[in-house]
């Protein structure tokens, strides 16, 4: 192919290009201006032409209706309110993950707020050790003085009387228990009483630091025993075992709980993990531990040892990306401690590096570089710095409390409201996509399409809505998944929600085509078509605009009603009304008042917000009813 | 004169037939369309309804009372068939029988819809002579601080479902308070004089009453200001000031009795509706009504009484349209029926 041919070629390609793209903008411009002339009716341009005939400024009637809508105080409220809602359900999901498959049966049944971490201020100022439970923690204080924080119930509260000269110098959390320890080597534990956890065992030697896991207490002595108890490794019940197990050599000089064993750090650098789990889920503990291991940490179910050229390694699940260890801080790490699902590293220059988890901000280490010691546990990581200062970051507390799974409320809420939100508008797009079909084919046609198509509305509308969805829901209970679910009761919703709009949308048209200005327009001889679509259709659309508002709403507040019910989407996705319904029963409601009434709340500001929308503008739109 | 008001009420009666016809239609229509989901169904109903004799029964007799059920309830004839045999019970007032309480529908729904309609004639009593008032005098004082109140508490009235005001109450006012119980009729065990008897009752009542009453009270009220609004606005209200007549009069004789018309037709609706129940609050207060009664059945696939209720609601929902147009044309003689 010759240059000039290709370069022709590309020319009259290039012609062609912009061919196509004219035509494409002035169809666009059409289409635009169609569409604006309907919401908005003629515009300017139009109207010039008109101008010489014009006695006084037209405003257009949607112009009007705007400007009318604009003034009012509660549409403003109201659009700001479902702005808000919008966003809060539709962003924020990003911004606070959720899964919804996940439990986390510890955590039920919180009070909301942020109180998990507000260290009183004798430990916060001088602390010797602290220790953090699942949404609680304790700290003694460099006076011996022991402090909890947190959620404390009553029987956290009890702390066992010291006598005068005798002081705290050691305390540790569990789940729901405390267990404590003296300078006279008395060891108490108090809190929950399941599995014996307050009876302290016969010990060789004198106690010298405590440990606590989920319902289970552990004492290292300093004969170098460790001796562990309450529902202990093998999750036997109520037994008291000693730990150390036979034929491992040497003495326990540190250890860290994982949720059914522990891992035990010998006086000769070897790490050990207690095999007691019915699968042994950690595998072999990594040879070049033996020997240089210095310090040890354990999450629900992975394993940490730090050697003594400051690199860690982890061993057992990966879940989190905990084994995955940063790079950066290998050779650098003087001390290690693991919460539930993520674990902190104590660098040599001060800093801290936390990994693993972090829907709760537990990896979130503050850029400090005065740290001495660190404490991790549960989402919760505590630090002393060079000058006795105690902090911490994770977990400090839920916005809007957990429900009865231990969920995060707000979390599900916003997550239940993106279902909640979705399944309104599309529930209210089909319907009204059907009403706007049905009544204008009704209103416009008439005769035998009108009746016909109004019988055809009676009948949907004499079909009982709450019973029959609940039968359709019932009929398909099993044989669809939770997405099909929820399609479904968006179908439902729209399928029997239109003969109103068809009704409100047929006597509209009936009562426009009547009108002196459609009269005007025929005798102007104005195609048929042209009368529809710029003549009636626009008054009509004012209307069903606020009808659309109005049962955007009502879906809503229908779609919560049958999830309310049971026969709605089923938990456990979340939606507001099945999050109440979850809540329902008298002795919840009244203790666990957060649970039914944030869900409840999100659902009052989304429908509340709507029909103010609505009402503002009907009344704009009909000054009649208007309340000025 | 009498000429046209007989020719007024012939076009009514021709009306009136008309609807009725159209209702039978759409009855029937519906009726299909009820037995369809129906038959949809899963499950067996014949192996639920003698499913207590097949422990205690032998094998083959069970099989034999298997079929003659099955022939009995009708599941051998073809479907068509099968729709008209249970259309021609019901029309017969035969409403099937209940595998819950093993009993006849008919049997069993008595002291529901009894407990129903105390229920909701309280509740509407309430309604009424809250939402009348209230309408009125932010229908007059239109704009001020009270109707701007008004407005905007009556609109949570709407905006909120009923599951909400139910909680909130059983938080008020029971969990907290401890004025009311949370829920049931009546205390088990209780006994005394027919008063006490009686303010027992009542107390139970109370907690679903002021449910039913706070969800109505805002679309009522929002309904009576705008209806009031439009009869102040009219010239025979001008009229009427002009001749010098009091305010009161002006608005309790001349608007208000025309703001009644629309009015009759919500009214209507209402008093149809008091046979119909409300699913959630009765569920919620675990009140023996209607609804909880549905509500039950379908928990219990107890699909007999949910079919033969449903078609209640359908006559109850019809027939409360029909009234309700012709309530306005009655009212409101310039209403032309066509």
């Amino acid at each position: 192919m010759s240059e000039d041919k290709r370069n022709k070629e590309r020319i009259e390609d290039a012609a062609d290009q912009t061919k196509k793209t004219d035509s494409k903008k002035q169809q666009k411009r059409k289409t635009t201006s169609t569409m604006r002339r309907l919401i908005f009716g003629g515009s300017k341009e139009d109207l010039e032409v008109m101008d010489a005939l014009a006695v006084e400024t037209v405003e257009s009637p949607a112009r009007a209706v705007w400007n009318d809508f604009k003034a009012r105080k509660s549409a403003l409220l109201g659009i700001f309110g479902i702005i808000f809602m919008i966003l809060l359900c539709f962003v924020g999901p990003y911004i606070w993950p959720v899964d919804i498959l996940e439990q986390n049966p510890t955590m039920k049944n919180k009070r909301p707020g942020f109180y998990y971490l507000n260290i009183p201020s004798e430990v916060k100022n001088d602390a010797v050790a602290l220790s953090m439970g699942n949404n609680f923690g304790a700290g003694v204080s460099g006076d011996g003085g022991l402090y909890l924080w947190g959620e404390l119930t009553d029987a956290f509260k009890e702390i066992p009387e010291l006598e005068a000269d005798e002081k705290w110098v050691d305390v540790a959390c569990g789940s729901s228990h405390i267990i404590a320890l003296t300078d006279k080597a008395n060891v108490y534990s108090w809190g929950d009483n399941l599995h014996s956890l307050p009876v302290v065992p016969e010990m060789e030697g004198t106690p010298i630091k405590v440990y606590a896991g989920r319902w289970v207490n552990s004492v290292l002595t300093d004969m170098g025993k460790v001796y562990h108890w309450g529902a202990v490794l093998n999750w036997q019940v109520n037994s008291i075992r000693y730990s150390m197990p036979p034929g491992q050599p040497g003495q326990v000089v540190d250890q860290a709980l994982a949720r059914s064993t522990a891992i035990l750090l010998l006086e000769n650098g070897d790490p050990v993990v207690l095999d007691r789990t019915r699968d042994n889920i950690y595998g072999e503990t990594p040879e070049h531990l033996l020997g240089r291991t210095v310090d040890v940490a354990a999450t629900d179910q992975t394993m940490f040892a730090l050697t003594d050229n400051g690199e860690i390694t982890a061993w057992g699940r990966n879940e989190f990306g905990l084994t995955s260890i940063p790079e950066e801080i290998q050779g650098r790490v003087v001390e290690i401690s693991a919460g539930t699902r993520h674990i902190t590293a104590l660098l040599d220059d001060g800093t801290v590096e936390s990994w693993g988890e972090n829907s709760y901000g537990q990896t979130d280490s503050p850029s400090r570089g005065d740290i001495k010691t660190i404490n991790a546990g549960y989402h919760n990581t505590l630090f002393i710095t060079e000058d006795d200062q105690a902090d911490g970051y994770g977990l400090s507390g839920y916005l809007m409390g957990t429900d009865d799974n231990g969920r995060d409320i707000f979390r599900r809420l916003i997550y239940g409201g993106r279902v909640s939100l979705t399944v309104g508008a599309v529930a209210v797009v089909i319907s009204a996509v059907i009403g706007i079909i049905v009544g204008g084919l009704a209103g416009y046609f008439g005769g035998w399409i009108d009746m016909f198509l109004m019988r055809l509305a009676e009948v949907i509308n004499a079909i009982p809505f709450l019973p029959l969805a609940m039968i359709l829901s019932a009929l398909v209970q099993n044989r669809v998944d939770e997405t099909g679910r929820v399609y479904m009761i968006m179908v439902i919703l729209g399928i029997l929600s239109w003969p109103g709009l068809a009704r409100l949308i047929r006597g509209q048209i009936l009562a426009v085509r009547e009108q002196e200005y459609v009269t005007a327009a025929k005798s102007l001889g104005i195609r048929e078509r042209g009368i529809i679509f710029r003549h009636i259709l626009p008054n009509v659309l004012n209307v069903v605009l606020v009808s659309i508002t109005l049962s955007f709403a009502s879906s809503i507040l229908t779609e919560s009603s049958l999830s309310f019910l049971g026969f709605g989407v089923t938990l456990p996705t979340p939606t507001w009304g099945n999050m109440v319904f979850a809540a329902s029963n008298s002795r919840v409601v009244g203790e666990f008042w957060w649970r039914w009434l944030f869900p409840s709340l999100a659902l009052a500001i989304s429908t509340l917000s709507i029909n103010m929308i609505g009402d503002a503008l009907r009344d704009a739109i009909d000054p009649k009813t208007a309340s000025r | 004169m009498l000429l046209i008001k007989f020719e007024g009420s012939i076009q009514v009666l021709k009306y009136t037939l008309r609807r009725l016809l159209y209702l039978i239609f759409v009855f029937f229509i519906v009726s299909i369309i009820m037995f369809g989901i129906h038959y949809l169904i899963p499950g067996d109903p014949v192996s639920r309804a003698i499913e207590e004799y097949r422990t205690s029964l032998k094998p083959h007799e069970y099989d034999a009372m298997y079929w003659q059920t099955y022939r009995a309830m009708g599941y051998d004839q073809p479907v068509p068939v099968q729709y008209l045999r249970w259309m021609e019970r019901l029309l017969q007032g035969d409403l099937g029988y209940s595998t819950i309480y093993r009993r006849p529908v008919n049997q069993v729904i008595g002291a529901p819809i009894v407990n129903t309609l105390k229920l909701n004639l309280i509740s509407t009593a309430i309604v009424f002579a809250i939402t009348i008032p209230l309408g009125i005098v932010s229908a007059v004082k239109k704009g001020s601080l009270f109707d701007r109140l008004t407005q905007g508490v009556t609109i949570l009235g709407y905006s909120l479902p009923t599951f909400v005001f139910a909680i909130l109450f059983i938080f008020l006012f029971s969990v907290h308070l401890g004025w009311f119980p949370v829920s049931g009729m009546a205390t088990p065990g209780f006994s005394g004089t027919a008063l006490e008897m009686t303010l027992d009752r009542l107390k139970y009542m109370a907690l679903p009453v002021l449910t039913l009453v706070f969800i109505s009270l805002g679309g009522l009220t929002r309904y009576v200001r705008t209806t009031m609004i439009e009869a102040l606005s009219e010239d025979y209200i001008k009229t009427a000031r002009a001749k010098g007549l009091r305010e009161r009069v002006v608005i309790f004789s001349h608007a208000f009795r025309n703001a009644l018309i629309p009015f009759i037709t919500v009214m209507t609706g209402w008093i149809i509706s008091l046979f119909s129940g409300s699913i959630i609050t009765e569920t919620m207060f675990n009140y023996n009504g209607i609804g909880k009664m549905l509500y039950d059945a379908l928990r219990q696939s107890d699909y007999q009484v949910v079919m033969s209720m449903n078609m209640f609601y359908v006559l109850l929902s019809l027939l409360g349209n029909l009234f309700m147009d012709l309530a306005y044309g009655i009212a409101d003689p310039r209403v032309r029926l066509a």
